[in-house]
């Protein structure tokens, strides 16, 4: 029998912003195989309901000692919808794989066509939900590691408008395919933060990307030396450059820059977070950018 | 992408000595890179669609390298 909670009612209106936190009921291993096994955390519902309070706690910035706020902003935070979703009979399949095990790393990996699929088939407190991003928690014996995949808009979709250094773009009310997030019951730190921001950004209009490594051009990361003052114009508002990544500079090789931090003394939230001086990922907060986007997609998907 | 803990970081290079700190930079590299394609989407064009592909192809190659080299320096030289 499905165990359906309705955590946080957020916004009373239709389509609610809404988080929804599943209990991976079977594990694709290896990632794209076709092979399934059942996910271990379905025979430990104390360890979901663990990391379900966890990552509720990180989201809404109730973890003591955590910088980062932006969902904690009482124009946004109550107005959240979250649900999880626990289902001990939802068996070993395809459908109810929810995460795989990559082959070359111990990443854990949405599967997202299967996540779409699995939350439309569930109604809290008698009525369905529209998702905008959902974590499969899993226990895996092997894979610890988070990733998230963006969101997939509706092309051509309504929603708000927004500019990037000129070009015009759309924060869309509603997605083709969810932002999706596979991660660890054993989740602590930021890793729920960070994740989350990765997965309500768009392949389309705006993908939010690491900051750890060389990445390629996104909406909170550029390309070029010299790195130039200005980072971006989004909006109108103009946007500094981070000439020297916080405390942690940037690799001689590498050729991406990022935006001005909020608190320079830490790395961005998007950055290796383990990396802070203070040896406290809680202390990191966003770039100024990163922080602006991501407060807009969520109030823009708000006002649908 | 959950970034990798330095500790982490150490404990591999410990594991596997003769793993090349580039390499494990690259392999860092590209799984980050692996998310910010559109999965559902590869026939957005050939570029993208070849991108995925070499990205992958270089994953496995790298972990090759990086995970089933001997670990043992030594017997690297015997």
């Amino acid at each position: 029998m499905a165990d359906v909670i309705l955590r946080q009612a957020g916004a009373a209106k239709s389509d609610t912003f809404t988080i929804c936190l599943i209990a991976n009921p079977a594990l694709e291993a290896p990632w794209n195989s076709g092979a399934f096994i059942a996910d271990p955390i379905i025979g430990n519902r104390a360890a979901f309901d663990s990391a379900v309070q966890y990552i509720e706690d990180c989201l809404f910035g109730r973890v003591a000692g955590m910088k980062e706020l932006i969902i904690a902003n009482p124009v946004i935070g109550p107005n959240v919808r979250v649900i999880s979703i626990w289902d001990g009979a939802a068996g070993v399949s395809s459908a109810s794989a929810l995460v795989g095990q990559d082959g070359v790393s111990n990443l854990l990996i949405a599967r997202r066509n299967q996540i779409k699929a699995f939350v439309a088939g569930y109604t809290a407190e008698g009525a369905s939900f529209f998702v905008d991003v959902a974590y499969a928690i899993s226990m895996s014996a092997t894979h610890t590691r988070a990733s998230a995949w963006y969101t997939s808009d509706i092309p051509g979709a309504a929603g708000i408008p927004f500019t990037l250094d000129g070009a015009a773009f759309t924060h869309c009310f509603y997605n083709d395919i969810l932002g999706t997030i596979a991660i660890h019951s054993s989740v602590s730190d930021i890793t729920p933060l960070h994740e989350f921001q990765h997965a309500i950004s768009s392949y389309t209009n705006g993908g939010i990307t690491d900051l750890y490594v060389d990445s390629p051009p996104a909406f909170n990361c550029k390309v070029g030396r010299p790195i130039p003052p200005n980072f971006c114009v989004y909006d109108r508002a103009t946007y500094i450059s981070d000439p020297s990544r916080d405390g942690l500079g940037y690799p001689s090789g590498w050729n991406s820059y990022h935006c001005g931090l909020i608190d320079a003394r830490y790395p961005a939230v998007m950055d290796n977070y383990y990396t802070a001086s203070s040896h406290n990922p809680l202390d990191c907060q966003n770039d100024t950018v990163t922080r602006a986007f991501v407060s807009d997609k969520i109030l823009a998907k708000m006002a649908r | 992408m959950q970034p990798l803990n330095p500790d982490e970081r150490q404990a591999l290079r410990r594991e596997h000595p003769l793993a090349a700190p580039e390499d494990l930079d690259r392999y860092e590299q590209l799984l980050s890179m692996r998310f910010t394609q559109d999965p559902n989407r590869p026939q957005a064009g050939p570029e993208a669609h070849g991108l995925h592909r070499t990205i992958e192809q270089e994953l496995q190659e790298l972990h090759r390298r990086i995970f089933e080299t001997p670990n043992d320096a030594s017997a690297a030289t015997e």
